[in-house]
């Protein structure tokens, strides 16, 4: 009986959770929709959205608004850099070259951000006050409900740009046929380089989200991008629904866990996911277009 | 038009095209023929900047263009229809259109005059311009593929295989269509199996075998040569 309870309470975190974590697997969707690059520095974007945030607000004594603003434009810089001084510079080499510059990168990110912003870990206050209000005996917090509010309109933007606009169609053609794109005169580098920009400014607004839920250390972004790559693998990695559908489920799925086994296993459970889903259906729930031979 | 001096492509370590000498000239429908592995889609990839020359040059309107990146190919108005023809297939058919005018994007009157060119070239494609191109018919997405490549105003339009996996009376369709652009003013460059009806419609063609061109002349004479004749019944 006890135990029941505290699911209503738990759905609600894993929820909020989930967002987060579908927003961390979209930026690794994006880049790999425009390369196939597993891009390993995301989890290090997301960091850094919060650890920017944080030094915005408390050293520049920015406004939380404008801190948040600027710490997504500086992430979005560091990412447009990750391009052009990692990336483009292999564009020639094989994949698994790609891989390992892009797992020096995060580490180079990680270690750089401890040397400049200290190794002790930081929080940010909730954006919204600290007061919740309970609905139907659950505790709501307002931070759920706008980290909730604000993931939809990223995602809905995120659609917008990459449906409605002529880059992000050219985006999406140069993913869906790389030749074709290449002898339409679509620059897939130019493609690249926004991807990165894009993801790694998605990265940063996940990282302002769960900064005041969670600490932000300057190691963090390792565990919050692999949770991120989970998501995307567990939807159907390489579709944008996938990593929404794959975020929110691990989100809850890890955030149920609690009550029934220790919590101290908590972060395990995404790996135990991510090894079930590798071993039963690695094409994800949704199916994955660079793995399933039929492309979408 | 398109000059190719001795031109050495290597695929990893093997040669794929040895010393290959080729001339095109304004107005001319070019054919190239030749067995399967022969070379003739290096060729084109190389001529488009994907692949990389080992050595020789290529000279597009007299400007050296070796070695370009594909979207400076494209943007001087050298374009190449894949074989297999490489649609968007998630985009819709006016989409696929819009990409092909990718290098010039900011003409947009031009871009709507184009379009409107295509649909009349290929009617087919208007009453289907709303709908994903994955779903169209083999014909229709090779009308697409040309429709989209004439969308980045070619001067010079190479095309790989356009008949191949087509039925008949596409590939009829499509090869009238060829020559009524060619009519207008286009400069074609054709890759095919098709020999006959390829050769039919070109001014001039070449043969490609084992990376080197072992003939070119006239479309009666390579119909008559030996060559042809081992090919065709290869």
């Amino acid at each position: 009986m006890e135990t029941w309870s505290y699911i209503p309470q738990l759905l609600i975190s894993g929820i909020t959770f989930g967002a987060i974590y579908a927003l961390v697997g979209l930026g690794f969707v994006t880049i790999a929709r425009a390369s196939q690059i597993i891009n390993f520095a995301q989890g290090d974007f997301v960091m850094l959205g919060g650890m920017m945030t944080f030094f915005l607000l408390k050293g520049a004594g920015l406004s939380y608004p404008l801190a948040g603003i600027f710490a997504v434009a500086i992430v979005i810089l560091i990412g447009f850099l990750l391009h052009l001084l990692v990336i483009y510079p292999l564009r020639k080499a094989s994949l698994p070259i790609l891989l390992m510059a892009t797992l020096g990168a995060s580490l180079f990110l990680s270690s750089t951000s401890a040397l400049l912003f200290g190794t002790l870990p930081k929080s940010l206050p909730p954006f919204l006050g600290r007061s919740s209000f309970e609905m139907g005996g659950v505790s709501i917090s307002p931070q759920s409900l706008f980290v909730l509010g604000a993931t939809f309109l990223v995602l809905l933007s995120l659609y917008f740009l990459s449906h409605r606009t002529f880059l992000g169609k050219a985006m999406e053609a140069s993913s869906t046929d790389p030749l074709g794109a290449d002898l339409s005169g679509i620059s897939r580098n130019l493609m690249i380089f926004l991807a990165f920009g894009v993801s790694a400014g998605v990265g940063s607004i996940a990282g302002i989200f769960i900064t005041p839920v969670f600490y932000v250390n300057y190691y963090s972004g390792t565990l919050i991008g692999l949770k991120g790559f989970i998501a995307a693998v567990l939807g159907g990695w390489g579709k944008h629904g996938g990593a929404i559908l794959g975020g929110f489920v691990l989100g809850v799925v890890e955030s149920l866990s609690v009550a029934f086994i220790p919590s101290g296993y908590k972060d395990g459970v995404a790996f135990v996911i991510l090894l079930l889903i590798l071993h039963f259906r690695p094409k994800g729930i949704l199916g994955s277009p660079f793995i399933d031979s039929r492309r979408w | 038009m398109l000059k190719i001096k001795k031109l050495t492509v290597h695929y990893g370590p093997l040669p794929a095209l040895k010393e290959v000498s080729l001339d095109i000239d304004q107005g001319e429908i070019i054919a190239l023929i030749g067995p399967n592995r022969a070379g003739k889609t290096t060729l084109l990839l190389t001529l488009s900047g994907i692949l990389e020359t080992t050595e020789g040059r290529i000279y597009f309107e007299e400007e050296d263009i070796t070695n370009l990146n594909p979207h400076h190919i494209v943007s001087k108005g050298l374009i190449h229809v894949p074989q297999g023809r490489h649609i968007f297939p998630t985009l819709s058919v006016l989409d696929n259109l819009l990409m092909g005018a990718y290098t010039k994007r900011k003409e947009k009157q031009a871009i709507e005059r184009g379009i409107e060119d295509v649909y009349q070239l290929f009617p087919k494609l208007s009453e289907r311009k709303n709908q994903r191109a994955g779903t169209l018919s083999g014909g229709e997405q090779q009308m697409l593929a040309i429709g989209r490549s004439l969308m980045a105003k070619p001067e010079l339009l190479m095309l790989d295989e356009p008949s191949l996996g087509l039925a008949p009376r596409f590939v009829e369709e499509i090869f009238t269509t060829l020559k009524k652009m060619n009519q207008n003013g286009l400069t074609l460059f054709i890759v095919e199996q098709e020999i006959h009806l390829t050769l039919s419609i070109s001014h001039r063609g070449y043969v490609l075998r084992n990376g080197r061109i072992i003939k070119e002349g006239p479309p009666s004479l390579l119909l008559d040569s030996q060559e042809i004749k081992d090919l065709l019944f290869a």
